[in-house]
């Protein structure tokens, strides 16, 4: 409980320094200003909250705590289901006017990542062991990357879309409006809700999936709902903000040092930390920068997130925890 | 596989917030019917190149950023309409000095807050630009207008066209796009031999191109050369490899100041008829990235460097 409120008090903490960080001051802030502030803010507690707990889903269900969305390959398809919207909507702009713009990218996301997953589920389906899932995931999602590229290299030949692309691949929460935060809501909250949900059975399963079957957890049906959880969190993520890398492997593998592998408690403590995770690291994107301009929140999160990584995995293998 | 309440209930779940999802996101607000001028009556709507309509009114306090557009405001006489520009506009155009008197300048990537704390009544973005940027700026109330991609002397023509009627000076913003079209058909000098020719330029080792679909191509042509890579295929910005250029035989290159010597000193460079025949036009290249009208200045250039070539 007390992580969960430190958890709390720091997101507290990063909001109110969200809110009041910008290029205009806050004495000359109106009531529009704090609105996009406020959608801003709003968007990076959904994403961080997203990729955190796609993380917890992914390292309980795999038992593994390096394990992450992007294993899987959702992340990357649904990166490549944006990265075509994106190419649509520059190449094709009638595709707009078929699909409102806000449901645009969240569509294309979810569509990639259904993909991925649909794979995924037929495997799963055939062979049911969590080895097959990790190995087909790993090849998906260096499939789903290496089209992403092939998308990128043909966008070079025109200017403007290889800018959107590589902005898009280089993760930022700055361009979030009102109406993708409210499209991304539900999918996150309903997400969120059901992995807590999800929580026993992956505490069960953590014993190995031949004792949790004998115990009477339908691991089949753990796996593939614990698998389309985590791919609508990660949509839900990448549609929000692009490539943000590290904050599904962090947050959890932190959070589970301090309060042990019960995953319920670990689903609230890491949307929280999650949440509090992207919006400080959204800030230090804003300060950080000399002169006008942001660093890249994606930039931000791996240059924070590797080496600190490093540090805490080293750490906790010398303890043994690991 | 046997289906079971907890399916059922998973499923559930996920239907519902893909419905609340789509219903949050169903809305086709800024695609469609006429915005709201800034001030004065509105007449008639005009469409906006990602396909919202924006009411045509006397905007006085213009956010521009869009370069290419600026040097259409300041020929028509309506540089102190601008409130803020584009970092970019100063660097480039013979209107430059026009384009100084302007309040505000805006550095690449300013934040969407400096946007919205100068308080305009008329943002200008190019086809560039980011579709969610645009959106967030009509989130917040303000008035976008979308002036296309302007990659061509047709795209650029048809831009000002629009600007202009949006701006309430229909008839001048035709006259001046008519004009600056014909003028770009007569730069030419039709005694000259129609070369075959090519836009290459050298950076980091990478030979980039610039054909049909770009600015590059009309230079070319206005300049009384035929574009060898619009011939060959080659579209937009390409890049190219040495024996591509071999395979286009260009006669004449067509290349920033200073890259002549670069390209000639590429191993194989002898192969390419141009290069061989040191037929080499170099023009400055910040003229040469002109878009918009002043294209027609480094049309100018292309041609004078034609009349000299060997």
């Amino acid at each position: 409980m007390r992580m969960i409120l430190g958890a709390s008090l720091l997101l507290a903490v990063a909001a109110a320094a969200s809110l009041m960080t910008g290029p205009v001051g806050w004495s000359d802030l109106d009531h529009q200003l704090l609105l996009l502030r406020l959608v801003r803010l709003l968007a990076g507690i959904l994403a961080g909250a997203a990729l955190a707990v796609a993380g917890v889903l992914m390292q309980g269900l795999f038992r593994n705590p390096l394990a992450s969305p992007s294993v899987t390959g959702v992340s990357a398809g649904a990166a490549l289901g944006v990265e075509l919207a994106l190419m649509g909507s520059v190449l094709m702009p009638g595709l707009l006017t078929i699909l409102p713009a806000a449901c645009l990218r969240p569509a294309a996301g979810c569509a990639g990542a259904a993909l991925a997953l649909g794979c995924l589920l037929a495997v799963a389906r055939r062979r049911g062991d969590i080895t097959s899932v990790v190995l087909l995931g790993m090849v998906l999602s260096m499939l789903f990357s290496a089209l992403g590229a092939y998308l990128l290299s043909l966008a070079n030949d025109r200017w403007e879309l290889g800018r959107i692309l590589v902005t898009f691949t280089l993760g930022g929460i700055d361009t979030a409006t009102g109406r993708s935060v409210a499209v991304a809501t539900p999918l996150v909250a309903v997400a969120l809700g059901a992995s807590w949900c999800w929580g026993r059975t992956l505490d069960v399963a953590l014993s190995g999936e031949r004792e949790a079957a004998s115990l009477g957890v339908d691991t089949v049906a753990m796996m593939r709902w614990a698998l389309v959880w985590t791919a609508v969190l990660a949509a839900a993520a990448v549609t929000l903000g692009g490539g943000i890398g590290f904050v599904g492997l962090i947050v959890p593998n932190v959070l589970r040092a301090y309060l042990g592998p019960g995953h319920r408690q670990l689903i609230v403590a890491c949307a929280l930390g999650g949440a509090a995770f992207l919006t400080a690291a959204d800030v230090c994107a804003r300060v950080l920068h000399p002169g006008p301009g942001e660093i890249p929140l994606g930039a931000i999160t791996s240059l924070v997130g590797a080496p600190f990584f490093i540090w805490f995995f080293t750490r906790e293998r010398a303890a043994g925890r690991l | 596989m046997p289906v079971t309440r907890s399916d059922w209930a998973n499923a559930g779940a996920l239907l519902g917030a893909c419905l609340l999802a789509l219903a949050c996101g169903w809305t086709r607000a800024g695609t469609a019917g006429p915005a709201a001028g800034a001030s004065g009556p509105a007449a008639s709507p005009v469409r906006s190149a990602d396909g919202s309509w924006v009411a045509s009114g006397p905007y006085r306090r213009i956010i521009s950023l869009d370069p290419a557009i600026d040097d259409a405001l300041a020929e028509m006489g309506m540089a102190t309409r601008l409130l803020a520009v584009s970092s970019w506009s100063y660097a480039h155009g013979s209107r430059a000095r026009l384009l100084h008197q302007v309040p505000h300048q805006l550095p690449p990537g300013a934040a969407l807050e400096d946007l919205l704390a100068l308080h305009g009544d008329l943002v200008l973005v190019s086809g560039a630009s980011d579709p969610l940027r645009s959106a967030q700026l009509r989130a917040a109330g303000m008035t976008v207008f979308n002036c296309g991609t302007e990659r061509t002397a047709a795209d650029a023509a048809q831009a000002l066209r629009q600007v202009a009627a949006l701006l309430g000076a229909g008839a001048l913003g035709e006259e001046l796009a008519s004009r600056f079209l014909s003028r770009l058909d007569r730069v030419r000098d039709p005694r000259l031999p129609p070369l075959c020719a090519c836009y290459v330029a050298i950076y980091g080792g990478e030979l980039l191109g610039g054909t049909a679909g770009t600015t590059y191509h009309d230079l070319l042509i206005a300049a009384g050369l035929s574009d060898a890579a619009a011939l060959h295929g080659w579209r937009d910005w390409p890049t190219y490899h040495l024996e591509d250029l071999v395979a286009m035989g260009p006669q004449v290159i067509l290349t920033a100041t200073g890259m002549g010597a670069t390209l000639r000193a590429l191993p194989g460079a002898g192969r390419i008829p141009a290069l061989a025949a040191k037929r080499i036009i170099e023009v400055d290249p910040e003229l040469l990235s002109l878009t918009g009208i002043g294209e027609l200045e480094a049309a100018e250039a292309v041609a004078a460097g034609r009349r000299q070539l060997p």
